[in-house]
């Protein structure tokens, strides 16, 4: 089918990435050219000031705003699309998004609680904040998954509706917890909208562990997953142990997605549109299927990031409108898809 | 090979199956008959580990499954099983490759002995040309031998298979029933290379198939095994019309025992 060669997908997705994160390092309300970005970066790691950028201004930019942005973006968008290939794993169908699903708005709830509580720039806020996501996100995917189970089936109407009702729920609470904390409403708006990405290098060290065993560990789930396809008495009976290969990747997937929108909002659809696009180009086995999802959606976010910076600037549209701009419609195509044709 | 002593089995507040025994050796088919809903799933799920027994055991050369891993289960046992959830974007090949899953570790890599296991089982069901195919664009016939492909690529001593002919049309039933007799009885050649004969257990209804290809058939009414015996014992005009609530003639024709429904005024009229 199209699985012959599995080496030039990963160079494919690879050279794109890089693509998109130095577009997204060069892009912005100052334009930085690649040769001058070059000399600025090259200059700097020599120790040195690059005589592109007298001043220094450039280098400021880079290193203090655009290089910690691209480096969080880039993790956030591996681990949606990432989360978003193990829960279409795991619950069996097509439509499972971290956002539509409703763990993204979970996670929400948990991280604002966190952030009333402590201020998300303070040491005890970057501690609190994913910990508080990653309890929220976890508390609505068993949620969902209780309602919308139907004997040892998913049905995806159920966990579509299931996820709707219950990610209003959670965000209902969530707007009222924002509005009563006064002078916050703006940023609070940006953050539902994903467009709270945070910035500067702390944020990056204090999400780094826990994108790291998220990562890789859906990274290593794609065997069992394959497995679970044929669903569970099979699973079984091929010597899976169902439930302790279930409970690790709902683990695994709720606490990159929790990380994700506990530093940077939430952002829906990533998780949606990526694993589709490399299921239709190089096939369903989750082995490649998670690695390759996170490299696709690490280039869309940054892509989608570097629109949403440059389309009104010197404005920024908070990249959560953008994404569900492009996977609302996508959404649709993909249900219309999986009902005409049977093709999951 | 296979011993069940005194197995009861069901599912919430139903007994489904009740004191069940029988021995199986080595090398031999096993056909469970029986009217619908007379426990045949029921009891080829017992024997495969999955469903819980409420009395009773199962051993497989020996050993208990139930206390075995899932995993070291599913290295003596592999299972054929009627209602089968396909995931239509697997193609051919990965489907028979996640047969070698309880051999894999966590990671799933197969090697280069994992590799010709696969080829040797796709190649054994005739599906080489089909290897890349998507499940979904495979027939009726061709997903019931892809399955017994990935069962034969777990390398398991013990095969179960819960109706496998059903929605088969004549000519596949009988050549997938030569098939699994084969794999019971490999030819002198396929024994010199080290091939061992596999032990079947396959839940059946086409009678005339039990007579030509079973060694030794079980007839379950009601969740018990009113009859054990090599075919011609038990496709017994008597046992079966009562089994079956409907009049039955057993002929024997051409060496092979054929059962059709009696001849009865009831069906003249009608």
């Amino acid at each position: 089918m199209r699985k012959k060669n599995t080496r030039s997908p990963f160079l494919v997705l690879a050279l794109a990435l890089a693509a998109s994160a130095l577009l997204s390092v060069a892009v912005g309300s100052v334009f930085i050219p690649l040769p001058t970005l070059w000399d600025v970066v090259t200059s700097a790691l020599r120790g040195a000031t690059s005589t592109l950028d007298v001043n220094g201004v450039y280098l400021k930019i880079i290193s203090d705003l655009r290089l910690p942005r691209m480096l969080m973006l880039t993790m956030v968008g591996a681990a949606l699309a990432g989360s978003g290939a193990a829960y279409q794993g795991l619950f069996r169908n097509p439509l499972a998004d971290p956002f539509l699903i409703g763990v993204s708005s979970g996670a929400g709830l948990g991280a604002v609680l966190a952030m009333l509580a402590r201020s998300p720039y303070t040491r005890g806020g970057l501690l609190s904040v994913p910990l508080a996501a990653f309890c929220g996100a976890l508390l609505t995917v068993l949620i969902v998954t209780l309602l919308a189970r139907v004997g040892k089936t998913v049905p995806t109407t159920n966990l579509i509706l299931a996820g709707v009702a219950v990610s209003s729920f959670t965000s209902a609470v969530t707007s009222a917890l924002m509005i009563h904390s006064t002078g916050e409403l703006r940023r609070a708006l940006v953050w539902l909208m994903g467009g709270a990405i945070m910035t500067g290098w702390s944020p990056i060290l204090a999400v780094l562990p826990y994108m790291l065993i998220a990562l890789a560990g859906l990274v290593l789930i794609g065997h069992p997953l394959n497995v679970l396809q044929f669903g569970e008495e099979q699973a079984l009976q091929l010597g899976i142990r169902v439930q302790r290969a279930r409970w690790i990747t709902i683990a695994l997937a709720t606490l990159s997605t929790a990380a994700a929108v506990a530093f940077a909002g939430i952002i829906g659809f990533v998780g949606l549109v990526v694993p589709h696009i490399i299921r239709l180009l190089w096939g369903t086995d989750y082995r490649r299927l998670i690695p390759l999802s996170m490299l696709g959606g690490a280039s869309l976010l940054l892509l989608t990031d570097v629109a949403a910076r440059s389309l009104i600037a010197p404005q920024e549209i908070p990249v959560g409108i953008i994404t569900a701009l492009l996977g609302a419609p996508f959404f649709l195509w993909v249900l219309k898809l999986a009902k005409a044709q049977n093709y999951w | 090979m296979l011993e069940v002593n005194a197995l009861s089995a069901g599912y919430y507040h139903e007994l489904v199956l009740e004191d069940i025994s029988l021995q199986l050796p080595q090398g031999s088919v096993l056909a469970l008959i029986g009217p619908n809903g007379s426990g045949k799933t029921t009891l080829i799920r017992a024997i495969s580990g999955v469903l819980p027994l409420r009395a009773g055991s199962v051993k497989v050369a020996g050993q208990d499954i139930y206390s075995l891993s899932p995993q070291q289960r599913a290295r003596i046992i592999a299972v054929v099983p009627q209602a089968r959830s396909i995931p239509p974007a697997f193609s051919a090949e990965e489907v028979v490759a996640l047969g070698r899953t309880p051999h894999l570790n966590w990671l799933g890599k197969v090697n280069g002995k994992d590799m010709q296991i696969i080829e040797e089982a796709l190649e054994k069901m005739d599906l080489l040309a089909l290897r890349s195919r998507a499940v979904s664009e495979l027939s009726g016939g061709e997903q019931q031998r892809l399955f017994l492909a990935r069962a034969l690529a777990q390398e398991s001593p013990l095969l179960l298979l819960d109706e496998p002919t059903t929605h088969l049309d004549l000519q596949y039933q009988v050549s997938l029933m030569q098939r699994i007799h084969q794999l019971a009885h490999p030819a002198k050649e396929e024994l010199a290379k080290g091939m061992q004969p596999k032990t079947v257990v396959v839940a059946i209804h086409d009678l005339n198939l039990v007579s030509r290809f079973a060694d030794q058939v079980g007839l379950l009414v009601g969740g018990k095994l009113a009859a054990l015996g090599k075919p011609e014992e038990v496709l017994n005009a008597g046992l079966l019309s009562g089994a079956y609530n409907l009049p039955l003639e057993v002929l024997k024709e051409h060496g092979y025992t054929l059962v059709i429904p009696a001849h009865t005024p009831a069906q003249n009229n009608s």
